[in-house]
């Protein structure tokens, strides 16, 4: 049932991510038409994971919260789980050698052929860039304003961004390695939920006044 | 000090003359009296000699098959004085405690707490002791509990002889009280004995003197066995040779003899005195325990409803418990039911995502290859427009599916709805258990609250009757003073007391007299090695301690206290330090009646610590060094604790079936 309209599914996720958490760019030399860019594969695979799992989205909230004692990401994360959000919002991933991945060419492959963003390899890093597009830009924009179902996704592809705002892709590989469930999965296991764990530290926090 | 020293110095006019001078009688009338009374005024001071057991031996059959079938012969030898034990690791029931029981049967005449079918097994004893130069053998074969012997002394450099035989249990009793009464110089303690119609003197002898060589646990009194009638004080007196304790002694027993055999003559007499004031005191008194008890009436329980109530709380402890299963249960299925709506709801949420976002994507041109990113030439995208293959991969041009979408999400909707109204459901039978759970422990908790009123109750109930035992024993004494009030009284005084009794009264308060002039500096002595010992024993924080007939006085950290109320461990320590405590002064003073052996066993029983109980072993094994005179036997259960205290030649353990014989 789900294969059905899988890829397309992924692919609105993946116009959200590059469109909300992409980095702004003007005349970039690949891509001068370009409006954002994710510039490496390894980071768009984990605001994937991020926005993919938001249990784990949360703990990492909880974690920066532990050392910036910032309220508002320790009642971001908190919203998140109080919610059936992490039940409901969640498409496992599996992890293989250097943490989550799953291949993005199918539904990247949409985007590309529809003309929304532009893949290019930097040449010094061998790195694959994900360049958005005006025109994608410019659908993103129109589905979140009429699209109810893409409404989650523009948000939570905004709050991923943000909160990984500056960050290499090695960088937020480093930070998804903090819990260790997902630092203990196996090569091709599914990574698993730590809702309940989040749940229970937040009202631990909650209890012990912060 | 100095003064006591010069009394004791001052030569004694004799007693009998002392006392016809107070009682105004001749002195024949007194030595009638005394010779009655058997008081004999002291002529001597026994030279302190001790008794050494030098072997053992006893043979027999054994009948039991706990303990092996078959003929024994346990042999102890080479004996002499100083601490000797009887060891086993952590064994009981195995023979130690006959050991020392069997030296204490050949001793005494007597076996003292032989457990009658041992002594069955036990056909022949022989046992040697010594006490001074003169060495003895006391040998007797025991059937059917018929002893039948002799007793045999050897003087140093002359022959032996036959001392006695004997050829029943109360002939080689008398013999073995004679010989140790004789060797000891001990007299025999007498005492009024109350139960007998015309009142007579019980005399304890070398029964009650050889208790005090046996310690067996905390008894209650400091020596010996006997709590009643201050023998524990007599013996001690008489043990450490207090000049005129005894004759004190005869003439007290003397004196209650005489005022016992008075107040049976006067009981039929009418009362001398008004009870009217006791009259009132007792009915006082009954008012007060009738007030008492209509207290306790009023809350008079049912305890009849105690049954009822615990099988009532039985019930309902089982319907808790049940409850309890299906809210455990109840809950399982409801996580269970909880993560089926989540995975209802995650399908439906991807189907509507999915099904949007292809509404999207399929309402957008191709503009390009996304393998190569070139564009498609208009005629491929006209192609697809009327209806041919898809611009893009050339295969049939993607179909309507909307319907078939629209299918997928109703049956995931439908799905949804089914999963969340079982999750519902189970919500509210948890909830609806929850409440009969709750509602199940009020019930329970109530009915054991009822259990425990009935329990408290039950208490009043003995108090109910403990206070009508009270009230009709009180009206008993009061019934009968009444009765005695209607008769006339007499005067016992109308002639005054007779020659008898000023004589024992002259002979009580001048024997008196004399024992307090004299004694007390020896009572004061033995306090001292007493503490000296107790404390070298384990008793730390003894500091001093009073003997007198009243009773033992301690002063322990400060505080002051009695034996009585000292820990089971503190008192057997004070029982093994009098009888060494009395041999040291012995040692000391050169006189003393106490034989010097001491039997223990089991102290280990008393003792909280491996510790504690290896320091005591080895003290009392340094004392028993210093002292000379003493020659103790100990008998233990924790050998490899006790074991260390002396030399393996001084142990026994089992033999290798695990039996001492």
């Amino acid at each position: 049932m789900d294969e059905i309209t899988r890829q397309y599914r992924d692919a609105l996720r993946l116009l959200f991510i590059l469109a909300r958490a992409g980095a702004h760019v003007v005349n970039h030399p690949a891509a001068p038409d370009a409006v954002a860019v994710v510039d490496s594969e390894k980071k768009l695979q984990k605001l994937d994971f991020w926005v993919r799992n938001p249990d784990h989205f949360a703990f990492a909230l909880l974690q920066a919260y532990d050392e910036e004692k910032d309220a508002v990401l320790l009642s971001t994360a908190k919203s998140i789980v109080d919610s059936v959000e992490p039940e409901i919002r969640r498409d496992a991933m599996q992890k293989y050698l250097y943490g989550a991945y799953e291949p993005l060419d199918t539904a990247a492959a949409l985007l590309l052929s529809y003309g929304l963003i532009r893949i290019v390899r930097d040449v010094k890093t061998k790195q694959r860039m994900f360049f958005f597009l005006p025109q994608g830009l410019a659908k993103a924009d129109e589905l979140a304003a009429q699209m109810p179902e893409a409404v989650w996704y523009s948000e939570r592809a905004t709050l991923v961004g943000r909160f990984a705002e500056g960050k290499s892709g090695e960088q937020l590989a480093k930070w998804q390695y903090k819990h260790p469930i997902y630092a203990g999965a196996k090569n091709g296991e599914t990574i698993a939920s730590i809702a309940q764990e989040v749940r229970e530290k937040i009202a631990d926090l909650e209890a012990s006044g912060g | 000090m100095v003064d006591q020293d010069n009394e004791s110095q001052r030569p004694l006019s004799p007693l009998a003359e002392e006392v016809a001078a107070k009682a105004k009688v001749p002195v024949s009338t007194v030595d009638a009296v005394f010779a009655q009374a058997q008081v004999n005024e002291e002529t001597r001071t026994r030279r302190a000699e001790s008794l050494t057991i030098r072997s053992l031996l006893f043979s027999g059959k054994k009948t039991s098959a706990v303990s092996g079938d078959g003929p024994f012969t346990f042999e102890w030898s080479s004996l002499e004085q100083g601490l000797w034990l009887v060891l086993s690791d952590d064994g009981n029931q195995i023979g130690k405690s006959t050991i020392l029981e069997v030296m204490l049967w050949a001793l005494r005449g007597t076996p003292k707490s032989l457990r009658p079918e041992i002594r069955t097994w036990i056909h022949h004893v022989k046992l040697e002791f010594s006490i001074g130069l003169d060495q003895y053998c006391v040998k007797f074969d025991d059937h059917q509990n018929i002893p039948v012997g002799t007793v045999l002394r050897t003087v140093p450099g002359g022959p032996v002889s036959v001392i006695a035989s004997f050829a029943d249990n109360e002939h080689f009793e008398q013999v073995m009280e004679r010989l140790m009464l004789g060797c000891f110089d001990l007299q025999r303690i007498s005492s009024v004995n109350h139960r007998s119609e015309e009142g007579e003197l019980t005399h304890h002898s070398w029964n009650l003197y050889s208790s005090s060589m046996f310690i067996s646990g905390s008894h209650p009194a400091i020596l010996g066995d006997v709590t009643v009638g201050g023998a524990w004080w007599r013996m001690i007196q008489l043990f450490i040779g207090m000049p005129y304790a005894g004759v004190l002694m005869a003439i007290r027993s003397a004196q209650g003899l005489d005022a016992f055999k008075a107040q049976r003559a006067v009981s039929s007499q009418p009362a001398p005195v008004s009870r009217f004031s006791d009259i009132e005191r007792l009915d006082e008194e009954i008012a007060k325990v009738d007030a008492e008890l209509n207290a306790v009436s009023a809350t008079v329980p049912r305890p009849e409803d105690a049954p009822i109530l615990l099988k009532n709380f039985a019930r309902q402890g089982l319907e808790y418990a049940r409850l309890q299963q299906a809210l455990a249960e109840t809950k399982h299925q409801l996580s269970v039911a909880d993560e089926v709506v989540a995975t209802a709801g995650a399908d439906l949420r991807r189907l509507q995502d999915g099904f949007a976002a292809k509404r999207f994507f399929a309402g957008l041109k191709p503009v390009c290859c996304p393998r190569c990113a070139q564009p498609f030439s208009n005629e491929r995208l006209d192609i697809e427009a009327e209806g041919g293959s898809c611009s893009v991969c050339d295969r049939d041009a993607p179909s309507d599916d909307r319907e078939a979408l629209e299918e997928a999400i109703a049956v995931a909707k439908e799905r949804l709805e089914a999963a969340e109204n079982a999750a519902n459901q189970l919500s509210e039978t948890k909830s609806n258990l929850r409440r009969e759970l709750d509602e199940a422990r009020e019930k329970s908790e109530a009915l054991e609250a009822e259990i425990e009123r009935i329990d408290r109750n039950a208490e009043n109930i003995r108090i109910e009757q403990e206070l009508r035992f009270l009230r009709e024993r009180t009206r008993g004494a009061r019934d009968q003073l009444v009765s005695l009030e209607h008769v006339a009284p007499a005067s016992l005084t109308e002639d005054g007391p007779s020659d008898e009794r000023r004589v024992l009264n002259a002979a009580e308060t001048l024997a008196e007299a004399r024992v307090k002039s004299l004694g007390t500096r020896m009572l004061e002595r033995l306090a001292i090695e007493l503490v000296e010992v107790a404390a070298r024993i384990g008793y730390k924080n003894l500091e001093s301690v009073s003997i007198a007939g009243n009773g033992i006085g301690l002063t322990v950290s400060g505080v002051t206290s009695a034996f009585g109320r000292q820990t089971a461990g503190q008192r057997l320590r004070l029982r093994i330090a009098l009888v060494i405590a009395m041999m040291r002064l012995a040692r000391d003073t050169g006189q003393g009646h106490h034989p010097g052996l001491l039997f223990i066993d089991s102290p280990g029983a008393e003792e909280v610590s491996d510790a504690d109980l290896n320091a005591v072993m080895s003290e009392i094994q340094a004392v028993c060094d210093e002292t000379e005179n003493l020659q103790i036997f100990v008998s233990s259960a924790r050998g490899p604790i006790v074991g260390g205290a002396v030399d393996e030649d001084r142990q026994r353990w089992p033999k290798a079936d695990g039996y001492m014989f």
